[in-house]
């Protein structure tokens, strides 16, 4: 992971959200194993405390476990993964369709440039 | 700690000292060793100037580099080094006190063997003789040594004392004035103590004398004896509050600023 | 760790909780080298209380506190050996060991004199020594000023490989954004006087600017 974070937000939750995108993108399965707050703050130059932060408020999202002294992994629960892909999906789609609206697009014109823009694609 | 502290203040410090010592050793004693006693082309009177001059380059030399060494010490990062390890203001001080007086007494010793060397010392006083002669007036010249002794400490400690009030931002402006004007009332004062009081050791010695029906000491012991602790003493806490001050001074005024 | 101080530093009260990464940020002549000579105990005459790791401030003190002055403090006929012979022998936790793979790591060559060497590897070697002491409180003064950019991000990854969980760490800076990721909390300083002090993330939520935005209008006029 290396990522520009924009100090203008919290960075910790610049870094839950590319931890997230990961997840549901699968470059981290379920299982694997998330580097220390230690390896993780010296490679992103980012103080252990907000990386602490972002782990924490993961494993309260159910999205990490801790594994005693072991470390810590990416959930094995498929279905929250799935929650998660849908909340993310939902999300991305929300923005879109936003953009959409304020740039005068009406609702039904939106469905309809997807459908071609996928044919197009695909 | 303090070895510790002694051992890195002459690391620190040993290269001018050193080389100085080295030159005028060079030019003092091994120079007139090995080119013999007989100058022919020179004259007495010029080797003699030449020699005034190297012991007085070499006594300027040492009390600049102690006033440098010591000024550097409270200027210069490296100098506030030191006082970042954790031991006592007083004990930093010390180890820097006693680095200086190593140097001074290696001074004085090559000053006495050059001079030894130079002139050529009278026929026939032999290392036992000059033993024999030091022991037979040793309880004068003990006290004196020790109080010479002690008088070197002191005027380092002196030394030290001027430059860290010269410190002092509140004297700042005059800092170094003050510090030139106490170094001189100091020595002053001591030289006044102890010619006052020596000259008033007579008196002393005979009310001593007349206020017992049986002397208490004699007048031989008293002048060869006892009395010239008195003024070593006088010395110890002279050097004692100097100390003191110094370390005092030093705890307010170890800022750069 | 509870301070009160004076004249350069009016009425200062501070308290740091153990365990942080803290910016000590302002402008220059802001009072931030006063305050920290005052906590490595270099600097004395101040008026009030001073208390690190629950001990007031004194000789003792100064064996659980690793400075790193704003001014280079090794003499230049040292040579990085010397240097670290000098803080191996002087402070019981220092790790000579850890010294020594950290100046290999960073291609510091043990021989080298101090003085032959740029200001920006001085800086390197100073804060492997510093951060190579098992220490309860790290005081960095302008570590990273002065200094080039590469050089910069070396010392910001020693300073952040060494760190412990227990130990606090002080680092003051007036380059806000190079530096301000790797704070937990900031203290902004102003005229000897503390202005602001919170947690980074608290004041980037709030102001949703970046800390160095948010220094720039606390300390613009």
């Amino acid at each position: 992971m290396s990522l520009e974070f924009k100090s203008s937000g919290p960075i910790y939750l610049q870094l839950m959200q590319e931890f997230k995108k990961e997840i549901v993108s699968e470059i981290r399965k379920p299982g694997d194993k998330i580097e220390s707050v230690r390896d993780l703050s010296r490679s992103l130059g980012v103080s252990p405390g907000t990386i602490q932060r972002a782990f924490l408020e993961m494993e309260r999202e159910g999205l990490l476990y801790t594994k005693r002294t072991n470390g810590r992994y990416v959930t094995q629960d498929t279905a929250r993964i799935d929650q998660l892909r849908r909340q993310f999906m939902m999300e991305m789609v929300a923005d879109f369709v936003e953009q959409m609206r304020e740039s005068g697009v009406k609702d039904t014109e939106i469905l309809d440039n997807v459908q071609q823009y996928l044919e197009g694609v695909s | 700690m303090l070895k510790k502290l002694f051992g890195w203040e002459m690391r620190f410090t040993y290269k001018p000292y050193g080389i100085t010592c080295v030159v005028f050793a060079a030019l003092t004693i091994v120079l007139p060793l090995f080119f013999g006693k007989h100058p022919s082309r020179l004259s007495a009177s010029f080797l003699v100037f030449v020699f005034g001059i190297c012991v007085g380059l070499i006594l300027m030399a040492t009390f600049v580099f102690m006033l440098q060494g010591y000024r550097n010490s409270l200027r210069t990062p490296e100098g506030s080094l030191f006082f970042t390890v954790p031991a006592r203001t007083s004990t930093v001080l010390l180890a820097k006190v006693l680095v200086a007086f190593v140097w001074l007494i290696v001074v004085f010793v090559l000053l006495l063997a050059a001079s030894f060397v130079n002139a050529h010392a009278p026929v026939g006083t032999s290392l036992q003789e000059i033993q024999a002669a030091f022991w037979e007036h040793a309880n004068v010249l003990i006290p004196l040594l020790l109080g010479t002794l002690l008088a070197m400490i002191t005027f380092i400690v002196l030394l030290y004392f001027c430059i860290t009030s010269a410190h002092f931002s509140f004297w700042r402006k005059v800092g170094g004035l003050i510090g030139i004007l106490a170094f001189c009332g100091v020595c002053a004062g001591e030289i006044f103590i102890l010619v006052y009081f020596e000259m008033n050791m007579a008196n002393l010695g005979q009310y001593l004398n007349r206020a017992h029906t049986q002397p208490l000491v004699t007048m031989n012991q008293f002048f060869t004896g006892t009395a010239l602790w008195v003024p070593v003493i006088l010395m110890a806490v002279i050097l004692g509050l100097l100390f003191w001050g110094t370390c005092q001074l030093l705890e307010q005024t170890t800022a750069r600023r | 760790m509870r301070f009160a101080g004076k004249e350069v530093l009016k009425g200062l009260s501070l308290r740091i909780p153990r365990g942080q990464i803290v910016g000590l940020l302002g402008p220059n002549g802001a009072g931030k080298t006063t305050l920290l000579r005052i906590l490595s105990v270099l600097l004395k005459g101040w008026h009030g209380q001073a208390v690190v790791a629950g001990q007031e401030i004194g000789q003792a003190s100064k064996a659980k506190v690793s400075y790193l002055p704003d001014k280079p403090s090794l003499a230049n006929w040292m040579r990085v050996q010397d240097a670290v012979h000098f803080y191996a022998e002087f402070f019981a936790d220092f790790d000579q060991a850890k010294a020594q793979t950290l100046l290999t790591r960073l291609h510091l060559d043990a021989q080298s004199k101090i003085g032959g060497l740029s200001k920006g590897t001085v800086e390197k070697v100073q804060v492997v020594l510093t951060m190579s002491r098992k220490a309860e409180l790290y005081l960095l003064d302008e570590p990273i000023s002065g200094v080039d950019p590469a050089a910069r991000e070396v010392i910001m990854d020693t300073i952040l490989s060494q760190y412990e969980e227990d130990s606090t760490i002080i680092l003051s800076t007036h380059m806000v954004q190079e530096v301000e990721r790797i704070f937990d909390s900031v203290v902004f300083l102003k005229e000897g006087q503390v202005v602001l002090q919170d947690a980074v993330e608290t004041l980037r939520e709030e102001h949703q600017e970046s800390i160095d935005d948010l220094f720039k209008e606390v300390f613009r006029c």
